[in-house]
């Protein structure tokens, strides 16, 4: 019903459902919003936790440069983005 | 992570059990971290504000994590108390700077030991001096404006000019008595002279002509000294009684003075009489008086008719009854009325046509 009325009304679903949005400037910057926060971080390795899923971010030399309640933000050599349903 | 917050923070090294859930707590609580960075992976290290840090330090100790600041953001610091002693020390100096040229100006001006002359007349005549409030400490000469001030105010036995801190106060001490004296006996000399000038008695009518002569002359000279009386704006004046003529000579001399020139001065109002065979004679009805009484009498007639056309002419008299002064030589009338400045000039235009 909820998701009928998003839909009809074009709403965005990021708000109304606490969809995580992914943002990534090239290779080297990503913006993760709506987080719930992290599960693993290394310099090879960041799990995010969200309402839907786990995200891991996996490259080399990641630095989380901000790490606020619903943004983080993370720096480095990005190589792959893996989504898992938890 | 706001601007004020970036200024304030402090870095830190997070190091215990759970370091992940300490930051993810923090995260929960809207306090932002950043910079993260691993040492040895066993210690975190990241930037906090300050603030922050001090009003959540319990979440560290719930999560079992020890916290030590590595870096404060000294330049910050330093640069803020720069800042802060730089803009004190402006303010101080500015305030000093206020304060020592507001220091070179006159701010009031006291005049004390008044009674005639108000002190709004006394300050016009500095005004005229220009010694206003706000005048140049520097540029008034106490000296100078005491000697100015003693001559362009009759009257005045002394006065003193002196400069207390951003203050002028100015001490006088009126002498209306030695005024009159001064007059009398300046009036005396000159017609001293006079008297030798004609080189001969006066003759036995010549009283009665002169005394003819004066009572036209009287109400033309009585306008004049009206407007003298008004237009220095003190208003404050009296009917005087300065001459003792105890004979016939001194006699010719006072008539000689009455029509040459009426005895007007400063704030006073003068109306001559003379003494004959011990008895006060008043010029104008010379023949009628035959005792201080009727002198007395008369003068306050006159000074009541002198009010009433003041009154007619919108002065608001605040003291109609006289006030006799006697001493050995003279009466004195005095009244005081007072009125706007500019009643004077309409005064003296009514008493012209």
């Amino acid at each position: 019903m909820k998701k009928q009325i998003i839909k009809a009304f074009e709403l965005p679903e990021d708000i109304f459902f606490d969809l995580p949005v992914i943002t990534l400037y090239g290779e080297n910057r990503l913006i993760v919003e709506n987080h719930h926060g992290i599960i693993d971080y290394s310099t090879s390795r960041i799990s995010l936790l969200t309402h839907v899923c786990i995200y891991v971010i996996e490259g080399i030399a990641l630095d989380v440069i901000y790490y606020g309640k619903d943004t983080i933000e993370i720096a480095g050599q990005i190589h792959q983005i893996r989504v898992m349903h938890a | 992570m706001n601007i004020k917050n970036r200024i304030f923070s402090v870095r830190i090294a997070i190091s215990g059990r759970d370091i992940m859930r300490c930051i993810n707590v923090l995260a929960r609580r809207n306090v932002a971290v950043s910079h993260l960075e691993w040492k040895e992976n066993t210690v975190l290290h990241c930037n906090i504000s300050s603030q922050l840090l001090w009003q959540n330090r319990d979440v560290f100790h719930k999560t079992h994590c020890k916290v030590r600041i590595i870096k404060k953001n000294v330049w910050n610091q330093k640069l803020h108390k720069h800042v802060f002693r730089s803009i004190s020390v402006l303010w101080a100096i500015m305030l000093v700077i206020t304060l020592y040229y507001s220091y070179q100006f006159i701010w009031k001006i006291n005049i004390e030991g008044n009674q005639y002359y108000s002190k709004e007349y006394v300050q016009k005549e500095l005004n005229k001096m220009g010694i206003t409030e706000g005048t140049l400490k520097r540029a008034i000469s106490e000296k100078d404006a005491a000697t100015q001030i003693r001559n362009s105010i009759p009257g005045i036995r002394w006065v003193s000019i002196g400069i207390q801190g951003t203050r002028l106060l100015v001490r006088m001490e009126e002498a209306p008595d030695e005024l009159q004296k001064t007059i009398s006996s300046d009036k005396a000399e000159w017609d001293w002279e006079e008297l030798t000038q004609l080189k001969q008695h006066p003759r036995r009518d010549y009283c009665f002509e002169k005394a003819y002569v004066i009572k036209e002359k009287r109400l033309r000279s009585h306008s004049q000294k009206r407007e003298t009386a008004i237009q220095i704006g003190d208003y404050i004046f009296s009917i005087d009684f300065p001459w003792n003529v105890s004979n016939k000579k001194k006699r010719t001399m006072a008539i000689t003075e009455y029509q040459r020139k009426q005895i007007s001065l400063g704030n006073q109002f003068y109306i001559p009489v003379y003494l004959w065979d011990n008895t006060v004679h008043y010029l104008e009805e010379e023949w009628n008086c035959r005792s201080k009484r009727d002198v007395v009498n008369l003068a306050n007639y006159d000074f009541a008719y002198f009010l009433s056309n003041l009154e007619e002419n919108g002065v608001h008299i605040i003291d109609k009854n006289v006030i006799m002064e006697q001493d050995e030589n003279s009466y004195i009338v005095k009244g005081r009325v007072t009125g706007e400045p500019d009643l004077a000039m309409r005064l003296k235009e009514g008493y012209r046509k």
